[in-house]
């Protein structure tokens, strides 16, 4: 559906996008993730048309951006990152509006409230509507035309969990219903995990890694993690506990991360180790390792740093 | 098409019209502007010219005060000290020195045209011999007052700010907020979207002007003498030729204080020296055929021209075909540079 080759894209000195390519199939759910100037956005908006590339192509559906402007746009659906439509003008008219854009009907309204579930707010101004209100517009529109396509820019960010999901069951519902193809950028990874078939992460201007979560984790690396806390330094050799990969803990010893080859093998010992030598535990946390860690492990920053 | 060109005017139109400040600034203002300073040179008195008088002859102020035996005049007896400050002040317009012979001299600064004044009228007061006096005949017609003179340059200047406020600050603001690129990433057309801000623009305008029209015609009674084809026609043309100058204006800007400086750069000084407050011709002779070609001169000329000297549509059209290139010109310079993304 969507084939990228070779594309690169600079501002002045900066190389937003380097030398970068990627297929996205029909019906596919893909996340880019990646952390604040990877160039996610700059590569999104090639895909939309909104910019070019300096060099290489970019092919949807068969069609470029330069000779078949007018029929991709009708192909997809967008959101940009926070865009802010006009605040004295109702729900109801900004989807009218975007509407007539497209030369739909009015019907078109009802269909478009009922599927981001605004119903209660369609007279009510753009101004008064909540974060999570307005995304859901800024969804509704992109998805006024029926996209065979939609791509949103970072369609949660800055939004409490409950106004993500709602999202989130949205964009599931219109997988299961119409199998559109579906490029969304983020930095929450559980937003990749829930939604997307593969996930790509972006640094640089380039892409780390890709697959789905499972595949990359196991591909990328192995493990879960045990955290825990203790009140005084341990002074064990925690790390001569079968199963255990690799460690790290502070200088004065009393915050240890371990990376384990299987938490209930290793987790027991290392509790008796403890009990035998008194030492209290103040925090335990065990969790399998999230793409936060594999990134970390990459690249030494945080994905929502 | 249609249907979309239809939904942007009347999207636009309901924006407007639900900002209640935007109300309050193109209608109520012009009209409390046009209210105020009407009433203030209608009415306007006899003033008392106060005069500061410099002397130490004793009884000589009295004297004089009575030799005039005029109720034009207010003398003050100060110090020449004070009467340099209040000169600065701005409090009195000249000063009269007497020296310990008794003959006086005037002080004033030969430029300023109210000094000059005082003093012409002083000077004939005080050497009364009365050569014969030649009638005068007050003017206040309609067509001649200050009010004639004053709403056809507050309508054309209602026409510019509503145009570059209008178009300009609207798309600045709506590049701002990211809704410039998308509507555009949509198979709405970019001409479409002009033309409705411009369509629009026409209609805000043409309301608001109507409305300061009705007021200073049913407060003042303004009258249109000459040809409403004719002021139409210009009308349209000034809304063209600041449409396309807003675009021009709007067509780089991303951010409130560049898109503010640049609105704010254009308008004020068009507005100070355009001739819709007083009349242009009292500027150096190189400024005034300067301004003589600015937009907003030759808009409020001509409106001018058809309110109070009865001007036909004929002598309007060369000035509305300058309006209209004007537009042309900076409407294509606007759209080849234009940053939509």
């Amino acid at each position: 559906m969507i084939e990228i080759t070779g594309v690169t894209k600079s501002f002045k000195s900066l190389i937003a996008v380097n030398d970068l390519s990627l297929e996205i199939r029909k019906g596919e759910y893909v996340a880019l993730l990646g952390p604040n100037g990877a160039g996610k956005t700059t590569l999104v908006e090639m895909i939309e048309g909104l910019q070019f590339p300096d060099k290489g192509q970019i092919i949807i559906d068969g069609k470029s951006w330069k000779k078949h402007s007018s029929f991709l746009r009708r192909k997809i659906g967008i959101s940009l990152q926070e865009t802010k439509f006009m605040d004295k003008v109702t729900v109801e008219e900004t989807i009218d509006l975007f509407a007539s854009f497209y030369k739909l009907p009015s019907t078109r309204i009802q269909e478009i409230l009922d599927l981001v579930n605004l119903n209660e707010k369609r007279k009510s101004f753009v101004s008064k509507l909540s974060g999570g209100q307005r995304q859901r517009l800024a969804l509704g529109i992109a998805l006024i035309n029926n996209p065979a396509i939609l791509i949103l820019d970072e369609p949660t960010t800055g939004l409490d969990p409950n106004a993500r999901r709602e999202i989130w069951k949205i964009l599931q519902k219109l997988k299961k219903e119409h199998g559109t193809t579906l490029l969304l950028t983020t930095h929450y990874m559980e937003e990749a995990e829930e939604l997307c078939d593969r996930i790509i992460i972006m640094f640089e201007g380039k892409i780390m890694a890709e697959g789905t979560l499972e595949s990359l984790l196991k591909l990328y690396s192995k493990g879960e993690i045990i955290e825990f806390k203790t009140e005084k330094p341990i002074e064990v050799p925690v790390e001569q506990l079968k199963g255990v990969i690799n460690i790290k803990q502070n200088s004065s010893q009393t915050e240890v991360s371990m990376e384990v080859e299987n938490i209930t093998e290793v987790l027991p010992s290392l509790i008796n180790l403890l009990k035998m030598r008194e030492i209290p535990l103040l925090d335990l946390e065990c969790r399998r390792k999230t793409l936060d860690d594999l990134f970390v492990a990459m690249t030494g920053r945080r994905l929502n740093e | 098409m249609n249907n979309t060109l239809l939904k942007l005017i009347i999207i636009q139109i309901k924006d407007f019209i639900r900002e209640p400040e935007i109300l309050f600034w193109s209608i109520l203002f012009p009209i409390g502007i046009s209210g105020v300073l009407g009433l203030a040179f209608m009415q306007k008195e006899e003033l008392v010219r106060e005069v500061a008088f410099v002397s130490h002859n004793r009884g000589s102020v009295e004297a004089y005060e009575n030799r005039l035996n005029s109720e034009l005049f207010k003398f003050d007896k100060s110090s020449e000290e004070e009467a340099l400050l209040k000169i600065k002040r701005g409090e009195i317009q000249l000063y009269i020195k007497e020296d310990p012979s008794g003959t006086i001299s005037y002080h004033f600064d030969p430029v300023n045209a109210e000094a000059q004044l005082t003093y012409l009228m002083l000077e004939k007061e005080l050497t009364k011999e009365k050569s014969e006096e030649r009638p005068t005949v007050e003017i206040t017609t309609t067509g001649n007052r200050y009010i004639d003179f004053l709403i056809p340059g507050l309508l054309a200047l209602g026409i510019m700010n509503s145009c570059i406020w209008g178009i300009g600050w609207n798309l600045i603001d709506s590049r701002i907020k990211k809704l410039l690129r998308r509507m555009v990433a949509t198979p709405m057309k970019k001409s479409t979207f002009l033309t409705a801000q411009m369509i629009t623009r026409l209609m805000v305008s043409f309301c608001e002007g109507l409305i300061l029209f009705v007021f200073a015609h049913l407060f003042f009674g303004v009258e249109i003498q000459g040809s409403i084809p004719g002021l139409i026609l210009i009308f349209v043309s000034g809304t063209f030729a600041f449409a396309g100058i807003a675009i021009l204006i709007s067509s780089r800007a991303e951010n409130a204080q560049v898109g503010n400086g640049l609105i704010n750069a254009i308008v004020l000084p068009l507005t100070i020296v355009s001739g819709v407050f007083f009349s242009y011709h009292n500027f150096p002779d190189w400024i005034e055929n300067l301004v003589r070609f600015l937009p907003l001169t030759i808009l409020a000329d001509n409106i001018r021209a058809i309110f109070n000297e009865g001007a036909s549509i004929t002598s309007v059209l060369l000035p509305s075909f300058f309006l209209l290139i004007t537009g042309f010109v900076t409407f294509i310079a606007g759209l080849r540079i234009y940053k939509w993304y």
